[in-house]
């Protein structure tokens, strides 16, 4: 039973939302490969989402375009959030290592950035009276994204469903630690940066006199 | 030979004026940066819309310099009236600003004679042919005709309504109806609002308060402290209004000289009392504050008054840059014109007054004591053009205009919005998109879009159908295929055995 290929494994995953974790954990499969192509299409689409918009919706009027914070929002946060998730969910008996909670977790944001494409080509052919396509999609995509985290979540770690919720919880709160340390770090490296170039042109003088 | 040379001279002089005439700048000859608010709300330098001409002194008009005028008036037979506080008198010229042609700083009353003092706000209506003087160092205002003989004075009403201990008018304005509106100094409820037999009213058109940090912090402390807290602290006011102007409709318009509340620093007040500019999504004044490095200081825009024209125009005038800005009806910035300098078309840091007439915009400064004659230039005029043949619906006219506009200016923002509009009533729909897309107008985009989308689907109806036909036809026929495929097919050996084991 249930010998499937990769490719069939993902959409097994995305379809099956209560189950489809579960088997996956149960047959070992679940690929980096395929978990890593999401996540760059997820990169990808929100690029496209936001810069070839139909005009009628664009939200922003970028004057100038910086790919940082589209690193930023995507990638950065999804490693975040799964580094996050590790530290937290091994204190707490957690069964995932962070090979899976990578995958699982990107395997659960495949309807969210299928509806970004589909929001993208939509605004091309929509009025804004017809927005509620739009909001349908929206609305659709990202529950159903909500709902297989949560369960790819309590699938890897075989937690109970209120212990899901405390370690999705306790997730946010590491991420932002996270992100407090990484601001704090950099900041820190650019004294010592700023210290050191300054001792060097000290000494360049010196030696020049 | 010699007449060789002549003609090595004459070439070399055409060249000469030739690239004289490349060399001279193309932007306009005014003495300060001209500026206006580009598509990214930043400012971007752009052609003037409005050139000083002159600045003139009451020497000029051969009645003396003027001391601190505070308001200027133009009446239905182009004379202006300038109220000069310092000097105690109402000083009136003609449309030209050539001479004085009557003074007034002696009025008569049924007893005897009366003047002035510090006199800071003037109107005069065409319908009571009277002249209305806020009389401010006599905290008084006089309802004369135009004769200098006194009608009325209205002096502090007897009113429970009126609280204020003082009476000072600084401004006034008449409607048509013979009602009296005054700007009082220290009354923050609005302009108090007299019959035109001098009874008072009440007041009209108050500002509201911001619902500022402090404010609200303010509101808190105040639901938990005692009566006796209550009466130290501060209370939360609204700036009162700073001055204000009728238009022919009847609608007044205020100016708040406030450096802290944004909202109502231009007001056009209905009757009812409602801002009709707060469903406006226009900022007054400039978007950002400006920074100045040799003063180290911030400037945010202070109205102290405002001026519409004959073609319903704002004229606005802040204090802090000595700026005009010029506003069409709606709200849409057209010109921004002076500045503070020494030299023609700057101010010092005290403007009092704008008014208008026509192509011109005429500015009081009451540290010069002069008054500055702007005009409008050839492409003020094409602007002007095109925005009220495009206010008053005439897309399809305004069109060459504004192309006009953009050839001079490519910044000019409406000139996109006008374009756009105009190609949408054309049904060229493609185009229209193209320039609301410039013009950064979402709405505009979406009309012209939904437009373009019909046209599309209209033409290729047909094609449409057909492939939806043909499609639908394929899904069909596969379908059943593939079941029949199924049915005769014998089952997969290994399928059968896992049924098996599972039995």
């Amino acid at each position: 039973m249930m010998d499937l290929t990769q490719k069939q494994w993902v959409k097994h995953s995305v379809f099956h939302p209560f189950e489809g974790f579960e088997d996956l954990r149960w047959k070992k499969g679940g690929s980096v490969l395929y978990a890593s192509i999401v996540i760059l299409l997820w990169f990808v689409a929100k690029i496209l989402h936001d810069n070839l918009v139909g005009y009628q919706f664009a939200v922003t009027n970028t004057k100038m375009f910086s790919i940082v914070p589209y690193i930023v929002q995507t990638i950065a946060v999804f490693l975040v959030f799964v580094i996050g998730n590790w530290s937290i969910c091994t204190l707490l008996d957690g069964e995932g290592t962070i090979k899976k909670i990578y995958i699982y977790s990107a395997y659960s944001m495949i309807p969210y950035v299928a509806g970004l494409y589909i929001r993208t080509l939509l605004s091309h052919v929509l009025i804004q009276d017809e927005v509620i396509f739009i909001t349908c999609v929206t609305v659709i995509s990202t529950a159903w994204s909500v709902l297989l985290m949560f369960n790819a979540i309590k699938a890897v770690h075989q937690y109970s469903i209120s212990k899901t919720i405390l370690a999705l919880l306790l997730t946010f709160v590491a991420m932002l630690i996270i992100l407090i340390l990484l601001v704090l770090l950099v900041a820190l490296f650019q004294q010592v940066y700023v210290f050191v170039s300054s001792v060097y042109t000290e000494i360049t003088y010196r030696v020049r006199v | 030979m010699q007449k060789k040379a002549n003609h090595l001279a004459a070439a070399c002089l055409s060249v000469l004026t030739l690239t004289a005439a490349i060399g001279m700048p193309a932007v306009s000859a005014e003495h300060y940066n001209v500026y206006n608010y580009d598509r990214w709300d930043e400012a971007t330098p752009s052609q003037a819309g409005y050139a000083a001409q002159r600045a003139v002194s009451g020497l000029d008009l051969g009645c003396g310099a003027f001391n601190t005028p505070s308001d200027l008036f133009r009446d239905w037979e182009d004379r202006f009236y300038i109220a000069d506080s310092g000097n105690n008198r109402i000083v009136v010229t003609d449309s030209g600003f050539s001479k004085a042609t009557r003074i007034y700083d002696k009025l008569k009353t049924t007893d005897g004679e009366t003047t002035l003092k510090d006199p800071e706000g003037i109107y005069v209506s065409r319908e009571t042919q009277c002249m209305y003087i806020a009389d401010t160092g006599n905290s008084r205002l006089l309802v004369c005709d135009l004769d200098g003989n006194v009608q009325l004075e209205l002096t502090r009403p007897d009113s429970t309504l009126y609280e204020n201990e003082t009476f000072k008018p600084q401004k006034v304005v008449v409607d048509k109806a013979g009602n009296i509106y005054m700007v009082l100094n220290n009354i923050t409820n609005g302009s108090a609002m007299f019959n035109s037999d001098g009874e008072f009213q009440g007041y009209f058109g108050a500002n509201s308060v911001d619902a500022t940090a402090e404010v609200v912090a303010n509101y808190f402390w105040n639901m938990i402290a005692t009566d006796e807290m209550r009466a130290n602290s501060s209370r939360n006011v609204a700036a009162g209004i700073t001055s204000f102007d009728i238009d022919d409709e009847g609608f007044i318009y205020t100016v708040t000289q406030s450096s802290s509340s944004e909202a109502d620093r231009v007001k056009k007040v209905n009757p009812a009392g409602y801002n009709l500019f707060s469903v406006l999504e226009a900022t007054f004044g400039d978007l950002n504050s400006v920074y100045d490095s040799t003063a180290n200081e911030n400037y945010t825009t202070q109205m102290v008054d405002i001026d519409i024209d004959d073609m319903g125009r704002i004229n606005c005038l802040d204090l802090e840059t000595g700026r005009v800005f010029q506003y069409d009806e709606d709200g849409s910035l057209l010109f921004i014109l002076g500045t503070t300098a020494d030299q023609l078309g700057g101010f010092s840091m005290k403007v009092s007054a704008v008014e208008t007439m026509g192509k011109n915009i005429y500015v009081s400064d009451a540290m010069k004591n002069t008054v500055t004659i702007f005009t409008e230039t050839e492409f003020g005029g094409i602007v002007h053009n095109a925005v009220a043949l495009y206010n008053a619906g005439y897309y399809a006219e305004a069109l060459e205009p504004w192309r006009e506009v953009l050839k001079r200016d490519g910044n000019y923002q409406m000139a996109y919005i006008g374009i756009s509009s105009a190609l949408y009533n054309e049904g060229n729909y493609k185009e229209a998109m193209k320039y609301a897309k410039l013009a950064q107008s979402r709405n505009l985009y979406d009309k012209a879009f939904e437009g373009y989308r019909s046209e599309w689907l209209n033409q290729n109806f047909t094609w449409i159908i057909l492939v939806v036909v043909v499609l639908i036809a394929a899904a069909v026929f596969f379908h059943f295929r593939n079941k029949k495929k199924k049915k005769n097919q014998p089952k997969n050996l290994i399928e059968m055995l896992h049924e098996g084991e599972e039995e």
